[in-house]
């Protein structure tokens, strides 16, 4: 791996040296998009100062990779040869993150089964501008995919990118907590950093006395998602983009507007055509401008946008936190059933109400971290005798029912009555 | 339907019930239904060092629980190759259900599902698994090799 060849400053990490790949990769067109693309997309609804972007978090994910990837080869744990491969993959692995990211990623979920890591897969593949930076460079992109994709035949790369302490998550926790202001998010990365190790059967794990600097992760996550990636309104307002740009589609004059981001067919061959750099936030954002000045769309559309612009969307009229969400989903697909038909029959629109359940995993029993108990073995953190994350709840469940102001009070209504009668929680 | 309603039930007509206690192995009976049997139910796999890992699998895991109704018509079927594969690897091998399964699963994601490929996946496998003998692990892929095949040729 080559020395420094710039410096950038980050709000997170400090100083974060480039080689000239990295340089090279970040000089692209197609990466350089990612400062257009916001980390948190409608977090800033609820904290103003959550506006950083998915260029500085793959930044610093890269930066982390560095850090733990160049400790292991020193330790003799990886080939010193595979530190630029890891840090590229770490630098690349949000790279085809959709605008608005996660709200909009939805709408290519549902109905083309592609998500943000099969964009950055083919962008790291075939966008000209990152495969050939890679390629000169004598980086194989398909390498690099694999470890995005964690699918690079040695497992340990593939979990320092996508596992329960991953450099994603660790630069991300840190990031969204002091732009948001949410102190509960901060964790002693330091410490994991510096302690984190591989056992004997290639699992990373942490040693016994940095188990509290894991705790603390696990539980700064968890505090997290209450606070900030789950927030009530966030959430309301990442449903109403998605809503937005379904019915953006819908619409001729702004569905040719959007070119190829309409499909996951059409996405892909914007990658190919070195193209994707355009699909970004701003671009989505003054489309709604535009839909608005030319008054395009039907009425359903430019309703959505208004309410968007003004911040005056979705109220929540039911929420409900369980951290026993299988109870929950056995009791709620029959009631949300009956639910939905009462909507239809009272004449309320596909958009006005959005009932929204999730789950989400605090604690993977199978990908926790671990915990060294001996010479090269290692137990999940969850087994390990002295640890509290044992007794914390595995995953949250959340129901929320959300409704614009025009039928909040009568859908509120409903859900109290159908729902908490149903749905004893 | 379920998705993951499929796989439990996928799991304990493989292994019994004691796959309940084990979530990895339900990870790995499902990515072997997938990828050997063509079982749709569209989960990905990561490569980890437990073997075979499916995010959204262990998180629809959570909201499932036994019993619950599979719709896909071939679980049966499925099912039961799956067991059979097990069984033959089992006695070729000489190893119990569990080692079995674990070792298939290695196999398949070394040898198709993972970049770069191993030269020498046996040796992959067995890193993994110290305890394992090297001939247990050879006679597990002379069983795959007809399945390892036709997923090159792209008929599986």
């Amino acid at each position: 791996m080559g020395d420094a060849v710039k410096y950038i400053y980050d709000e997170v990490h400090g100083y974060i040296p480039l080689t000239d790949l990295e340089l090279r990769i970040i000089d692209t067109p197609t990466f350089q998009r990612l400062r257009r693309v916001k980390q948190l997309a409608q977090a800033w609804f609820v904290y103003p100062g959550a506006v950083h972007t998915r260029f500085s978090h793959c930044l610093g994910a890269m930066y982390l990779m560095g850090r733990i990837a160049g400790k292991f080869s020193r330790e003799g744990l990886l080939p010193k040869d595979d530190l630029q491969l890891l840090k590229v993959a770490a630098l690349l692995h949000d790279v085809g993150h959709t605008p608005y990211s996660h709200a909009i990623e939805t709408y290519f979920k549902e109905r083309f089964q592609v998500t943000h890591e099969d964009i950055s897969a083919w962008i790291i593949m075939e966008d000209p501008h990152i495969k050939d930076a890679l390629s000169e460079h004598g980086i194989e992109p398909r390498e690099v995919a694999a470890i995005v994709s964690g699918r690079h035949k040695d497992p340990t790369y593939n979990m320092l990118l996508s596992s329960d302490l991953d450099v994603d998550r660790l630069d991300y926790l840190l990031r969204d907590a002091l732009h948001t202001g949410v102190k509960y998010g901060l964790i002693d990365i330091h410490r994991i950093v510096t302690t984190l190790t591989v056992d004997d059967e290639g699992y990373v794990a942490v040693p016994e006395k940095a188990v509290q600097a894991a705790e603390s992760f696990y539980i700064a996550r968890l505090h997290m998602y209450r606070s900030v990636y789950y927030h009530k309104t966030i959430t309301a307002y990442q449903l109403l983009i998605n809503a937005i740009y379904e019915e953006m589609i819908k619409e001729p004059e702004v569905r040719e507007i959007l070119g190829p981001f309409t499909t996951g067919d059409g996405v892909r061959r914007a990658v190919r055509a070195g193209k994707i750099y355009l699909w970004d936030d701003f671009f989505i954002g003054g489309l709604m401008n535009y839909v608005m000045i030319k008054g395009l769309g039907d009425g359903v559309l430019r309703n959505l946008i208004r309410l968007y612009l003004g911040r005056e969307g979705y109220h929540t009229v039911l929420d409900k936190i369980t951290y026993n969400p299988r109870e929950l989903s056995e009791r709620l697909s029959n009631t949300l059933t009956e639910f939905k038909q009462r909507l239809r029959s009272a004449g309320i629109g596909k958009h006005d109400v959005k009932p929204y359940f999730d789950t989400v995993k605090i604690v993977s029993d199978e990908n926790c971290v671990r915990v060294v108990t001996g010479a090269g073995t290692s137990v999940p953190i969850t087994k390990f005798h002295a640890s509290i994350i044992s007794s914390i709840p595995r995953c949250m469940g959340i129901l929320r029912i959300y409704a614009l102001p025009g039928c909040a009070e009568y859908v509120r209504k409903l859900s109290m009555n159908l729902l908490n009668h149903h749905v004893s929680i | 339907m379920s998705r993951a309603c499929c796989a439990l039930i996928l799991a304990t007509k493989v292994l019994g019930m004691s796959a309940l206690r084990d979530p990895l192995l339900i990870h790995k009976a499902m990515y072997i239904a997938q990828k050997l049997f063509g079982l749709r139910l569209g989960y990905r796999f990561a490569w980890l060092s437990s073997g075979p890992y499916s995010r959204l699998l262990s998180k629809e895991l959570t909201t499932t629980n036994l019993p619950c109704k599979c719709t896909i018509k071939n679980i049966e079927e499925v099912s039961t190759k799956v067991a059979n594969l097990i069984t033959r690897v089992c006695r070729s091998a000489g190893l119990s259900p569990h080692e079995a399964l674990d070792v298939i699963a290695g196999i398949v994601m070394l040898s198709t599902d993972v970049y770069p490929v191993p030269s020498d996946v046996t040796g992959e496998v067995r890193r993994r698994r110290p305890s394992l003998r090297r001939e247990a692990i050879d006679s597990a892929v002379k069983v795959l090799l007809p399945y390892l095949r036709a997923l090159k040729q792209g008929t599986r």
